[in-house]
């Protein structure tokens, strides 16, 4: 079984192509200002279709983890566990879910920064690494 | 004379069930729920499903009023998510039959997710999202429900301190439960010990923080409290008293900012101020518990302990059988059989009707469901009486 690439749309588009430019985008509402995340086509704070993409930093702190020790998608992850994945608050004020990768141990509030890595499909992921 | 009453319950086989299709174990259920109340086929003019997660299926509830041979005025299929769903299938009824829309509505599901999922599926079945998971979450390694639900308890833990043995108390009471269920998944018991030392699945948890993989099904029989003075019903009708609901998110990046925010609350402060009904009323209730962390935000809510303290309070022993309000008395599905959570709303009106055998609550008359869906995405609550 394969694990799952992302289902990219016309409208994410750009942010995967820019994870493959070693850009992490995220996006503004024009109209309120907010920055929001995951992409759409209008703003969840006040449904202004007037947004833009713009690039986050790609620092943040872990809100919450898990440590997975077996594949819970038929075979696909049994090469891969155990692995960690993450809840991520961007300083941006927005949240992200990700992987961590490049060394353990971590914790929640630890802070990181983003690390681009290969995935499935030629997609590049945007994973996350400790700070430092 | 238009008060929704529930006259009838039914129940499945749980566990494995192999060679029966959703369908027909959603028809039996829907069976032994109308025979139940004392009526016959012919007098169901309602019919409201969930369809199975197993394999999808559209137009469900179609599917199950032909197969059954009824003509219904109104069908729905509803999947908002978890006991949620079937919370909000009971309370629809309930409203529909308020309007004189219908006068006897079955309430279903059941699914046969044991041994009725697609070849070389072990895992968790993908939930067929469009939105959300398929692009920002599994790609990540974030699949099934199993993960994020252990990101939200690593959360718990870290912010009140609640350790591994609190979750424990959860999975043993839980066994404690259906060990005196007939129709129960797990009949032999569960130690600490053996919940410590059991293989991990995603940090904190291990095999019995996450319920149970199962077949089964449950129906439920609503009327009007007029309708039901006319019949002759086999059953003492239980009232409904109040329901509550709120939905805040889904997938679990897009979750309020902290545990306080979550819908659960909202929902039952909903249906305890629709009831008039409080914390202090109940003898019994069922709280989703998809896995352990779910109890603990479930009395939580509930109001039979302070936020933060879910776990010190399992530790004592209230959820236990004997405890003052009984948590999940069958077994829920941690160890009686994970059927969306319909049988949740089965047992507590099992309860308070006075029909549970020997997990009878004593003098149960008024009991409470409180149910999640998703990530703690949306919340229902619901309160029934004895008729």
């Amino acid at each position: 079984m394969q694990k799952p690439a992302p289902e990219i749309t016309k409208q994410s588009e750009p942010f995967w192509q820019a994870c493959k430019d070693g850009r992490l985008l995220i996006m503004n509402c024009k109209h309120c200002g907010r920055p929001f995340f995951y992409p759409r086509r209008s703003c969840p704070s006040c449904w202004s279709e007037e947004v833009e993409w713009i690039e986050s930093k790609g620092t943040g702190t872990i809100w919450t983890l898990s440590e997975v020790a077996i594949s819970l998608w038929g075979d696909a992850w049994e090469d891969t566990v155990p692995y960690t994945v993450a809840v991520i608050d961007l300083d941006e004020g927005v949240r992200m879910a990700s992987r961590l990768v490049g060394n353990s141990g971590w914790k929640i509030g630890d802070r990181v920064h983003v690390s681009f890595q290969p995935g499935e499909n030629d997609v590049v992921m945007p994973y996350f690494t400790a700070a430092g | 004379m238009f008060d929704p009453v529930i006259i009838g319950l039914g129940e499945t086989q749980v566990g494995s069930l192999p060679g029966y299709t959703q369908w027909e174990i959603q028809a039996e259920a829907a069976r032994r729920a109308v025979r139940d109340a004392g009526l016959e086929k012919g007098d169901v003019d309602g019919l409201i499903n969930s369809p199975p997660y197993s394999r999808p299926h559209q137009m469900f509830s179609l599917e199950m009023s032909e197969y059954l041979g009824l003509r219904p005025k109104i069908s729905l299929t509803m999947d908002i998510g978890g006991t949620a769903t079937a919370l909000t299938m009971v309370e629809t009824a309930s409203l529909l039959l308020k309007e004189g829309r219908c006068s006897v509505v079955v309430v279903v599901f059941g699914d046969n997710m044991r041994t009725g999922r697609p070849p070389r599926m072990q895992g968790n079945v993908r939930m067929a999202a469009r939105r959300g998971s398929e692009e920002w979450e599994e790609p990540f390694g974030i699949v099934g429900m199993v993960i994020p639900y252990a990101m939200m308890a690593n959360r718990y833990m870290h912010l009140y301190g609640a350790t591994k043995q609190q979750l424990g108390a959860v999975a043993v009471a839980a066994r404690n439960h259906a060990l005196r269920n007939p129709n129960a998944q797990m009949r032999t018991p569960l130690t600490m010990d053996e919940y410590l030392n059991a293989p991990p699945t995603a940090s904190p948890f291990g095999r019995w923080d996450c319920s149970l993989v199962s077949d089964g099904g449950g129906a439920i029989v609503l009327t009007t409290r007029g309708y039901a003075a006319n019949r002759s019903l086999k059953q003492t009708p239980v009232h409904i008293l109040g329901c509550g609901s709120q939905t805040t998110h889904k997938n679990i990046s897009q979750i309020p900012p902290e545990f306080g925010e979550l819908p659960l609350k909202p929902a039952v402060a909903a249906a305890y101020a629709r009831s008039g009904m409080s914390v202090k009323d109940l003898d019994v209730a069922s709280v989703h518990d998809a896995f352990t962390l779910s109890t603990l935000l479930g009395v939580e809510a509930l109001g039979l302990c302070e936020q933060g303290k879910g776990g010190e309070f399992a530790a004592a022993g209230n959820l236990e059988p004997g405890a003052a309000v009984p948590i999940n008395t069958h077994g829920g599905l941690l160890s009686q059989a994970h059927v969306g959570g319909i049988l949740h709303v089965v047992e507590v009106a099992r309860q308070v009707r006075g029909d549970a055998g020997e997990r009878q609550v004593r003098d149960a008359r008024i009991g409470a469901v409180l149910g999640n869906g998703g990530v703690y995405s949306v919340a229902a609550c619901m309160l029934l009486a004895r008729g």
